[in-house]
């Protein structure tokens, strides 16, 4: 390395945060920012107190979905893989937990690091067999998994754990006894607890070598081979901790759900995870949580205004949506920030 | 110029590089050997095939006959992203940067092969994997600061002007630690001041870290001031290989080449 002869080296960088020497009302970017996590981890710890258990369980399946896209977003925001089988994976994760809950009777808790795992060995796996696919062609290997995955959780061959069309039940563990929460409510928390771990996880992932490696790969894959990455196999890691993630969300399903079937787990569900992640944003980690509650409620909202015409309605909303915000929740909110920004630095 | 040590032993030899691309023949048994520590231009006419020899040292391109050594070891049977650790750094003629990355995203990202954080350290952020972040964070800074970037430091490269990006795939290709660094046309979209200064780096450079340098340029100045030694390509031959005046002499070369540029 050079020994250079002055290190101007500005205070602010070593943290790695671009820096930002200008405030607004007296607080940085950074303090914005944390100021914002803190006052949105307020409102979601107070949430279950505040609204009536069915809408306390539509939030945990928010931060289900939310888990999802964000391993969506890993592999293709990131990495610029496409997938439209996450489908299968989040499939998988039911069906590990389901089986292990209902047949094997492990703990519940257990089951979900279980289910974890063989989603990342199957993503891992997966994604080196598909390596050298890109765009149209991956997306067309992936959409492969999510059609083949309900029939095969059908049939006749692996019906004895499946429970073919029917399903399995699964059985959610009680509430620990010390804590004065309802089922729902834990439920929640306990996704809450996850989602966080896999955000943080997921921000100390980008912001690293790692990270850098998979943005390298998405920007310029030449480039980054003659950096030193091995583009082969970040690609396949990057796919099996996607998997990992759907995995996880999926077992949390299975057993807030307290049910599986093959029909959970179709194509359409990829697509939803797809339109959570574009909405939220292309590799933007807090947009992932927008994307999740818009899939969830949307159709609901939808469903409310006509039965009949839900999924019409739903994909007008959709198009306008997309109309209003091109580059996602995260485009339109730093759009606005940056506005306000000027008007109070006037 | 002062008079430096070129070690004989060459660091880099091509021997025999035959590319050819449907009809067309890019390199016809190109051979020649770059010696330790020196400046080697490579220079020839549009199309004669120069960036195609540097995808073939960087392992891009496969060559349909001959071999390339690197420290005496032959290069071909290693997979493209092991010739960074090997010690060959490049640019490219028409950029190769990670444009939605920050220029020290950019130049971090040349420092990957001799970091070893995994990705599991990474994403649970071990304090290990965060101190070799520090200090490959502060490498590139240093070589950030060392080529005037620090300004632009935090802004997407796909911003830049071209001039500035070419500055950073050279802060990039150097934070790979190399041993040979090639360089296609540096001096591109370069002004008058600016090849100058761009002279006086790629020497300075060359000292404080021991390189050696094959610089493919059209700049006849650059190339003519700075190299040892200059190798010659037309349509894929090379006609000539020699010091810069044996060059500029060489009748083939005048006619290929100087006599029309
Ligand atoms: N990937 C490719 N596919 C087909 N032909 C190619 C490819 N790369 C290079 N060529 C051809 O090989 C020949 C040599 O090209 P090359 O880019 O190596 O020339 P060059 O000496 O670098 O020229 P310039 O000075 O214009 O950069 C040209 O005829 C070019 O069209
Ligand atoms: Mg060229």
């Amino acid at each position: 390395m050079p020994e250079v002869e002055n290190h101007a080296v500005h205070p602010d960088s070593k943290s790695g945060v671009p820096e930002s020497s200008s405030k607004t009302i007296g607080l940085t970017d950074v303090e914005w920012r944390r100021l914002a996590f803190v006052l949105s981890l307020s409102f979601a710890v107070i949430l279950p107190f505040v609204f009536e258990g069915f809408t306390t369980f539509q939030f945990t399946l928010a931060g289900i979905y939310a888990i999802a896209i964000l391993g969506l977003n890993l592999l293709s925001g990131f990495n610029g893989q496409i997938s439209l089988g996450h489908s299968t994976f989040y499939g998988i994760g039911a069906y590990t937990s389901a089986i292990m809950i209902n047949q094997l009777e492990v703990p519940a808790y257990w089951t979900i690091p279980a289910a974890a795992l063989i989603c990342l060995s199957f993503g891992f796996i997966f994604g080196l067999t598909v390596t050298r696919l890109e765009g149209l062609y991956l997306a067309l290997a992936t959409f492969a998994l999510a059609i083949a995955t309900p029939q095969i959780l059908k049939s006749k061959h692996v019906e004895q754990w499946t429970g073919g069309v029917q399903g399995l039940d699964v059985y959610k563990p009680d509430v620990p006894q010390a804590l004065p929460l309802e089922a729902d409510q834990w439920w929640y928390f306990v996704v809450l607890g996850i989602l966080l771990l896999m955000l943080w996880c997921t921000k100390n992932l980008v912001n690293s070598r790692s990270g850098r490696a998979m943005i390298a790969i998405r920007d310029n894959p030449i480039a980054a081979r003659s950096m030193g990455i091995n583009t082969s196999l970040y690609k396949a890691l990057t796919f099996g901790c996607s998997g990992l993630y759907a995995g996880t969300a999926g077992a949390l399903s299975a057993i807030v759900i307290e049910y599986v079937a093959p029909d959970s787990f179709t194509f359409v569900l990829s697509f939803f995870f797809l339109t959570g992640m574009v909405i939220g944003g292309m590799a933007s980690i807090p947009g992932v949580i927008f994307g999740a509650l818009f899939v969830l409620f949307l159709p609901n909202f939808a469903e409310d205004f006509s039965k009949n015409l839900a999924y019409a309605i739903f994909g007008i909303l959709l198009i306008a949506t997309v109309y209003a915000m091109p580059s996602g929740s995260a485009g339109l909110f730093s759009a606005i920030l940056t506005r306000l920004k000027q008007k109070l630095n006037q | 110029m002062k008079q430096r040590e070129i070690h004989k032993f060459p660091l880099l030899s091509v021997s025999d590089v035959t590319v050819r691309f449907g009809g067309i023949t890019a390199l016809d048994k190109v051979s020649f050997e770059i010696s330790k520590g020196s400046i080697c231009g490579l220079i020839g006419p549009n199309g004669a095939g120069k960036t195609t020899l540097f995808n073939c040292m960087s392992r891009i391109y496969d060559p349909d006959r001959g071999d390339i050594f690197f420290e005496g070891q032959s290069i071909l049977s290693l997979p493209t992203y092991k010739m960074s650790s090997l010690g060959m750094g490049r640019t490219f003629q028409n950029l190769a940067l990670f444009p939605t990355m920050s220029v020290l995203n950019n130049v971090m990202t040349g420092g990957h092969h001799y970091t070893k954080s995994d990705y599991l350290s990474n994403a649970l952020g071990l304090s290990w994997a965060r101190k070799e972040n520090r200090q490959a964070r502060e490498a590139a800074m240093n070589l950030i600061d060392y080529l005037d970037l620090s300004p632009m430091m935090h802004s997407r490269v796909s911003t830049l002007p071209f001039g500035t990006q070419k500055r950073v795939e050279l802060a990039r290709a150097l934070a790979s630690r190399p041993k040979i660094l090639l360089l296609d046309e540096p001096a591109g979209g370069l002004n008058h001041d600016e090849i100058e200064e761009l002279k006086e780096l790629i020497l300075k450079i060359r000292e404080k870290l021991n390189l050696t340098i094959l610089l493919v340029e059209h700049h006849m100045n650059l190339v003519m001031q700075v190299s040892e030694q200059v190798a010659v390509l037309n349509f894929g031959k090379k006609i000539a290989d020699g010091t810069p005046t044996q060059i500029q002499r060489h009748p083939e070369v005048i006619e290929a080449y100087l006599g029309t540029g």
